[in-house]
């Protein structure tokens, strides 16, 4: 039984190691290698040319001397100490400058999901439960079309029709970061809402429909079950066939796709943040792009792939005590 | 139904296709003298000019291109890499478990993200955008054509094929691939509609080449401008692009679904819920 979980837990840790590994190479990718990478970064903020002493102590300075093998172990050895190194451009540690736009980007996400599991689960039921009807037909065409839709475009037209348009939103920034300040100075926490929503609903509508077709086909897939025949020859309502025992039934494979769902999020906040300019986690990426900041780029990534990971794993632990079935594999 | 869906969805591909392809006749290069930056839509510029008094038509007709292209190759090669793996651990026993458990650990790590940072520390081109898409774009065609060549292999004609002698090479060849052109159109469509998908996704970020015509790097530059939204610029610079986006990929969604449906009428999303070992419509992951 615990063999289970040991099993899931090294399939996570293989997971988590082959992205470390992915991290540490992904800078040799970068185009030019990575001191001339962090040079030029360099030399957009000191227009001097880079001399080779330069070159040696910058080398030595991001742990880029010796083997490849030896720079490889020293990156493990610094990853798992919570050591991501240093951004040249903001000149602080890569932690800090992570975890301060982590703290924005995080409520977007939670809001998002929340909002999503509460547009997609209950539309995925009623769609279900009224299968080929004329209901279901239309709700799954809404809702393949609402997916077709380029990530960004709920986003857009959020923006433009409550900011732009309506100006019942701002529409960029976030609290306290440049943008706009509280209207009437009402408490921060207002301000972080009142910053929060427009996003956190772009996404929420983008990723609800992912939920809402994951519900309906896992609720018809245990809609079929003999045991959903027996509650209903007790003479059980069909509302109470499909919350007590359908969805209950379901829940194990929902659950496991919602955490998947985490992971789709983490790729719609770029978008989210790109078009209301909030000053997350994903638009620190795209600047520390444009500065050449790779070290800070390569801590995002990490970040944001164990939290995507992790996000699995706790699903599918809550599964397995979840779910008895799983248990005997 | 599925008839009319793939009906609606390549009419509006082929005219997406002839568009892009006949560009240069439509708004041809000579006519395109630079112009005052957000100019609002008229005689010489039918949908305006954006922030660098670039004609907006021309650019939509040429953007369909990079669109149309990433499309199309990312689709066969992702496709061929798809079946390719797929059938490998569909028809080989010993490779079952050990591939399907490596693609399911693959499918574990979000495409967009792992995309999106490939391409920031990539130098951005749209071979590149290519390349990435394609590596990524494979494990979910494996997971859906292994089922299928699973159950192919153990068919009684293919047991009888084998029993006279018939060696490995020659039951792919005769038996199971001509069987395999369904499974191929659809995933091609539904593959080339996630590497649409993702370009756009990708230019609209700013992570393509700064020269190529694109739809996602028009939104770019638009949104990349504070004036878009502090005059009515958006109105010209944002939507048409946006919109355009939205029908093609629609267009391809149609058809994916469409055939789906076509070839395997159990799987009528519409209709029907998923089998157990039919995965639903691939358009949701």
């Amino acid at each position: 039984m615990t063999r289970k979980l040991i099993l899931l837990l090294l399939q996570y840790l293989t997971l988590i190691f082959l992205v470390v590994t992915i991290n540490f190479f992904i800078v040799y990718l970068a185009p030019g290698n990575p001191v001339d990478v962090i040079a030029r970064g360099r030399a957009d903020i000191l227009p001097t040319v880079v001399t080779e002493t330069e070159k040696q102590s910058l080398r030595q300075y991001y742990g880029l001397d010796g083997s490849l093998g030896h720079q490889y172990l020293r990156y493990l050895s610094h990853v798992l100490r919570g050591d991501f190194g240093y951004s040249f451009y903001y000149h602080r540690p890569v932690v800090e400058i992570i975890l301060d736009h982590a703290r924005r980007t995080m409520p977007v996400i939670i809001a998002g999901l929340a909002l999503a599991l509460l547009i997609g689960l209950p539309l995925g039921m009623l769609s279900a439960s009224r299968r080929g009807q004329r209901l279901d037909t239309i709700l799954l065409i809404v809702q393949i079309s609402l997916h077709s839709l380029p990530p960004f475009f709920i986003a857009t037209v959020l923006l433009i029709v409550f900011a732009v348009k309506l100006r019942w939103f701002p529409f960029s920034g976030s609290a306290g970061v440049g943008g706009f300040t509280s209207p009437g100075g009402i408490s921060s926490i207002a301000t972080t809402i009142y910053h929060l929503i427009l996003p956190a609903t772009a996404l929420a509508l983008w990723e609800s429909t992912a939920i809402y077709y994951f519900t309906r086909n896992s609720l018809i897939d245990v809609l079929g079950e003999d045991f959903i025949l027996v509650a209903r020859a007790k003479g059980l309502s069909s509302r109470a066939v499909l919350t007590r025992h359908a969805l209950r039934a379901a829940m194990p494979t929902l659950i496991t796709k919602f955490a998947l769902t985490f992971g789709f999020m983490v790729g719609g906040v770029f978008f989210v943040e790109q078009v209301f300019s909030y000053p997350g986690i994903a638009l620190l990426a795209l600047t520390a792009f444009h500065n050449y900041d790779y070290l800070l780029l390569r801590g995002i990534f990490l970040l944001l792939a164990t939290a995507v990971l992790v996000a699995n794993l706790t699903a599918d632990v809550f599964v397995y005590k979840l779910d008895p079935r799983t248990r005997h594999v | 139904m599925s008839d009319r869906f793939i009906k609606i969805g390549s009419s509006i591909l082929i005219i997406v296709a002839c568009a892009s392809l006949l560009a240069p006749l439509i708004r041809p290069p000579t006519a395109l003298s630079h112009a005052q930056p957000f100019s609002s839509p008229s005689w010489s510029h039918p949908l305006g000019t954006d922030d660098v008094g670039h004609d907006v038509l021309a650019d939509l007709l040429y953007g369909g291109r990079a669109s149309l292209i990433v499309g199309l190759i990312v689709g066969i090669f992702s496709t061929t890499l798809g079946l390719a793996v797929g059938g490998l651990a569909g028809y080989v026993r010993s490779l079952d478990v050990p591939l399907m458990r490596a693609i399911d650990m693959l499918l574990v790590i979000p495409r967009l993200p792992l995309i999106i940072f490939l391409s920031l520390f990539l130098k951005p081109s749209l071979w590149n955008v290519v390349l990435i898409l394609s590596i990524f774009g494979w494990p979910l065609t494996a997971r859906t054509v292994r089922p299928l060549i699973k159950s192919l292999r153990d068919r009684d004609f293919v047991v009888a094929a084998r029993s006279i002698g018939a060696g490995d090479w020659y039951i792919l060849r005769r038996h199971i691939f001509p069987q395999l052109y369904s499974i191929f159109a659809v995933q091609l469509v539904l593959e080339a509609r996630q590497a649409v998908l993702a370009e756009a996704g990708l230019g609209f970020l700013g992570l393509e080449d700064p020269t190529t015509k694109s739809w996602g790097m028009m939104l770019s530059y638009a949104f990349n401008h504070e004036a878009t939204f502090l005059s009515d610029a958006w109105q010209w610079t944002v939507l048409p692009p946006a919109l355009v986006l939205t029908v093609f990929i629609l267009s391809l969604s149609l058809i994916g679904v469409g055939l789906e449906s076509y070839f395997n009428p159990k799987l009528k999303p519409w209709t029907v819920g998923p089998d157990r070992d039919n995965p639903s419509s691939r358009l949701f992951n």
